[in-house]
């Protein structure tokens, strides 16, 4: 898939055959990634593919268990983010490293302060940011405290940070996420300013909008590996999306048709706001009904993340309702919601699925440990929670686990299984799975798709959230499309079409409703 | 402690240990002393007499009750750095009861305990609320809260509560019937050591076998997973801070009723700070905790001992004193703070 177009330009970077592997997740697995000068680069995956994992490598934040990195044709090893920096290589973090209580020039100066004597030259690192600013087109306030500005004023205080420091590569990852769209295109703009002056940079999204716009050429990542490096000018979104999703790992569930019965869980024009205060949910509607599996798909970042907390209890929504089994929950606890029948495989299993340090007995009990059997009034019932957590483990074939050892003993695979297990222990009529089979192994993979049709079949309501196209076509009934906060399409599951669900995830399509 | 062996648990405090009597030796040999007569008086001459081994037991009692009411906050993931002003406040309080109130020595000594256990609450609940529902930093407001209470203590017994005649700021002498019985001859060990090593199992099994401390030890372990467990954090947190302060109440209490006998100004020379050490000595385990507390005070009556017995000054048996626990509590502490770090390494996208 590699194309070669004639070497307009050297190659700055030059990353070969890198690998990573965490605990339990190979996040690189042989990824490759090169960068022109004076071009945009735009690094584009599903979540999980591995791509911030790879440009982590690269500004030194991880160190690589196997490859290779060339700049100018000698090979370098980056062990730390200050080599990168010496070498001119700079990153802007989605979660800003900013101080909100000094000044956009102090936050600059940071670490390479100007003294005059002794002191601290507070009127030169002002002026100095002041150039910056005025060099780059980059609008600041040099004397503005960070936690008086926006959002988008601290992104390009990030990159003023990173320019101070003389890189000619710049890292940005996922930089859109959280900016209103005007101030998305002034990046933009910014950018396109930046590549006039010599630099390169690297633009890690799933916006594939975004990348259509904005860059030169295109990487795709799928599962930590390499899929292929494209021009910007000679694809087209349908083309990226397809090399992002890959049509040859097509998992089919057996499975009979939903019997669906009663209305479990009902969103009514449902409304959350993101932590920065942006809205990320703008107002959704959709049941599910008992003995079926309704699955959202979408793009990660789209509101998938916040509709499921504020489903789950985790986050409060601000406006619409939410019902189970008829009853108000949308103010209802974590605790209440459990007690109504809800369960929940979140998103994140190790923040918030598991305690690592923790045993796995008292992993398995969590949500239903001060209920009879686990617990009698205030007491606990030691001796049956033990024998709660060995059926658990033996019934979901979770190997090399006991109860008293710490969950984090255990594969990434194996502690999810364990979540599956507790969240599906106490018969709960609605499940809502969040990203079940994210980095687990196929044969995994397979055994959870199993057991959520089991469950389905056996009465329960299931909610699926995946990022994983053939996960949600494979297992949903039903389907959502979620883009920038709505459901924007609707499909029944045996009609949609991989290139369908795709077109309505980037949101390039006319939100179609087909018959549900 | 129940997942890796004994013998694993054991070796690496006690290569601690080795370590630091011989950086200590060092020290003492370059000062031109021997360091073994040093080494003697230190950690042996306590257990030379009855005497001198039930000053152990009696200063064991405070250090074992702190390391409690610390390790309590700890496991739910506070810090509760107020133990010193809740047990000023718990200790006036009993003593209140002792002097001004009437009654059955059993009745009177209830009632101080109880009422010391309940103003230390009271006092620890205070930081607790504002961690739970403003964000303020337990850690700063505990110690600017005990000043006010040292203070305030202090205050009060040269003020309303002082005894007539006093030469010092005291209160009054409680009532001889509230003393708190002893049951050593002719030493100052007193019950009060039976009542600390009760609420250390009490404690263990509050932990360890209720609903309450389960919460407890997953809020402390991770708040995410047990809010999304349906755990209520600020709830937990609270009852944590008010166990707590209950513990440090008790503290100042059973000082007063077993030792003091009256209020003293100024009385602790930072039993609450000392808990923080013996906490994290015992890695946060109520059952370790006794015996970390025992370890802490055979040191304290050793440098006593050798401050009078050897030609060593009493600055550089502190400075010893203070090696021997920082080796022996930075392994604890770097257990503790690679636990807590796994939680939030866990975030990494």
């Amino acid at each position: 898939m590699e194309e070669q177009h004639g070497a307009d330009a050297a190659p700055v970077v030059v990353m070969r055959g890198i690998t990573k592997e965490f605990p339990g997740v190979i996040a690189n697995q042989d990824a490759q990634f090169d960068l022109r000068e004076g071009e945009v680069h735009a690094l584009v995956g599903e979540n999980g593919a591995g791509k911030s994992t790879l440009m982590k490598i690269l500004f030194g934040l991880y160190t690589p268990d196997a490859g290779s990195i060339t700049m100018g044709g000698s090979t370098v090893r980056i062990d730390s983010p200050q080599t990168a920096i010496d070498l001119g290589i700079g990153m802007v973090h989605q979660h800003f490293m900013l101080i909100p209580s000094l000044t956009v020039a102090e936050n600059i100066s940071l670490g390479m302060e100007q003294k005059r004597g002794p002191f601290y030259d507070l009127d030169a690192a002002i002026e100095h940011a002041r150039q910056l600013s005025t060099t780059y087109g980059l609008r600041v306030d040099p004397s503005a405290r960070i936690r008086d500005i926006s959002v988008g004023e601290r992104q390009r205080v990030e990159i003023l940070k990173s320019l101070a420091r003389g890189v000619r590569v710049l890292i940005l990852d996922e930089p859109t996420a959280v900016l209103t769209p005007q101030e998305a295109d002034e990046l933009f703009q910014v950018l396109r300013g930046l590549l006039r002056q010599g630099m390169s940079v690297v633009l890690i999204t799933h916006k594939l909008r975004e990348v259509m716009n904005n860059s030169d050429r295109v990487t795709v990542m799928r599962a930590g590996k390499y899929v292929g490096t494209v021009d910007t000018a000679a694809t087209s979104t349908e083309e990226l999306a397809r090399m992002m999703v890959g049509r040859d790992i097509l998992l089919r569930v057996e499975k009979g048709d939903a019997q669906p019965g009663a209305v479990v869980l009902q969103a009514m024009s449902v409304t959350t706001e993101h932590d920065q205060g942006l809205p990320a949910v703008r107002g959704v509607s959709f049941e599910v009904r008992a003995g079926e599996i309704y699955g959202i798909a979408g793009v990660e970042g789209n509101g998938q993340s916040e509709l499921l907390e504020a489903l789950t209890g985790l986050r409060k929504t601000s406006g619409g309702s939410i019902l189970l089994n008829g009853v108000h929950i949308e103010r209802a606890s974590a605790r209440r919601r459990r007690e109504l029948g809800m369960a929940h495989i979140p998103e994140d299993r190790l923040v918030y699925g598991s305690s690592e340090s923790s045993s796995i007995a008292d992993n398995a009990v969590i949500g239903y440990h001060y209920h009879p059997p686990l617990a009698r009034r205030l007491w606990l019932a030691t001796s049956r929670r033990a024998r709660w957590a060995l059926d658990l483990i033996r019934r979901f074939d979770i190997r090399g686990a006991r109860p008293e050892a710490p969950i984090g003993s255990l594969s990434g695979g194996n502690i999810q299984k364990l979540i599956l297990a507790r969240e599906m222990s106490r018969e709960p009529n609605l499940l809502v799975a969040a990203q079940p089979t994210r980095g687990v192994d196929i044969g995994a993979i397979e055994f959870f798709h199993r057991k959520l049709v089991e469950y389905r079949d056996a009465g329960a309501a299931i909610l699926l959230v995946s990022a994983e196209l053939s996960e949600v076509l494979a297992l949903a009934d039903r389907i959502g499309v979620m883009f920038d906060g709505r459901i924007v399409a609707e499909f029944a599951g045996e009609e949609a079409t991989e290139q369908d669900l795709g077109l309505a995830m980037l949101g390039v399509s006319d939100a179609r409703r087909a018959s549900a | 402690m129940r997942q890796r062996g004994l013998v694993a648990e054991v070796i690496p405090p006690v290569l601690s240990l080795v370590a630091a009597l011989a950086l200590s030796g060092l020290i003492i040999a370059a000062l031109g002393s021997s360091p073994l007569p040093v080494y003697k008086a230190l950690l042996l001459s306590p257990f030379e007499s009855l005497a001198t081994f039930s000053e152990v037991l009696v200063r064991m009692v405070p250090l074992l009750l702190s390391g409690l009411a610390v390790a309590v906050a700890f496991r739910s993931g506070v810090f509760n750095l107020g133990v010193e002003g809740q047990l000023y406040l718990g200790a006036l309080a009993a003593a209140w009861v002792g002097f001004a109130l009437a009654g059955p020595g059993i009745v009177l000594i209830l009632a101080a305990l109880l009422f010391g256990a309940l103003v230390g609450a009271v006092y620890a609940f205070l930081p607790g609320l504002l961690r739970a529902y403003s964000g303020a930093s337990e850690i700063v407001t505990t110690i600017m809260l005990n000043y006010v209470a040292i203070n305030l203590t202090t205050y009060l017994v040269t003020g309303p509560f002082r005894a007539p005649n006093a030469a010092t700021a005291d209160s009054e002498p409680i009532a001889a019937t509230a003393h708190l019985a002893r049951f050593l001859p002719e030493s100052r060990a007193h019950v009060g050591l039976f009542i600390a090593l009760a609420l250390a199992v009490g404690l263990y099994i509050l932990l360890y076998q209720t609903t309450i401390g389960y919460e407890v030890r997953m809020t402390g372990a991770n708040p995410r997973f047990a809010e999304y467990g349906g755990i209520s954090v600020r709830r937990t947190v609270l009852i944590a801070m008010l166990l707590s302060g209950v513990l440090a109440g008790l503290l100042g209490a059973i000082e007063v009723l077993g030792v003091q006998y009256r209020f003293r100004s100024g009385f602790s020379p930072g039993y609450g700070f000392d808990g923080i050490t013996v906490a994290l000595l015992a890695r946060v385990e109520p059952l370790a905790i006794p015996f970390a507390a025992f370890l802490f005070a055979v040191l304290r009556a050793g440098a006593s001992i050798a401050a009078v017995d050897t030609e060593v000054s009493r600055e550089v048996v502190d400075v010893l004193q203070a090696i021997i626990i920082l080796f022996v509590t930075a392994e604890g502490l770097w257990s503790f703070v690679r636990r807590r770090h796994v939680v939030t390494a866990g975030q990494r996208g």
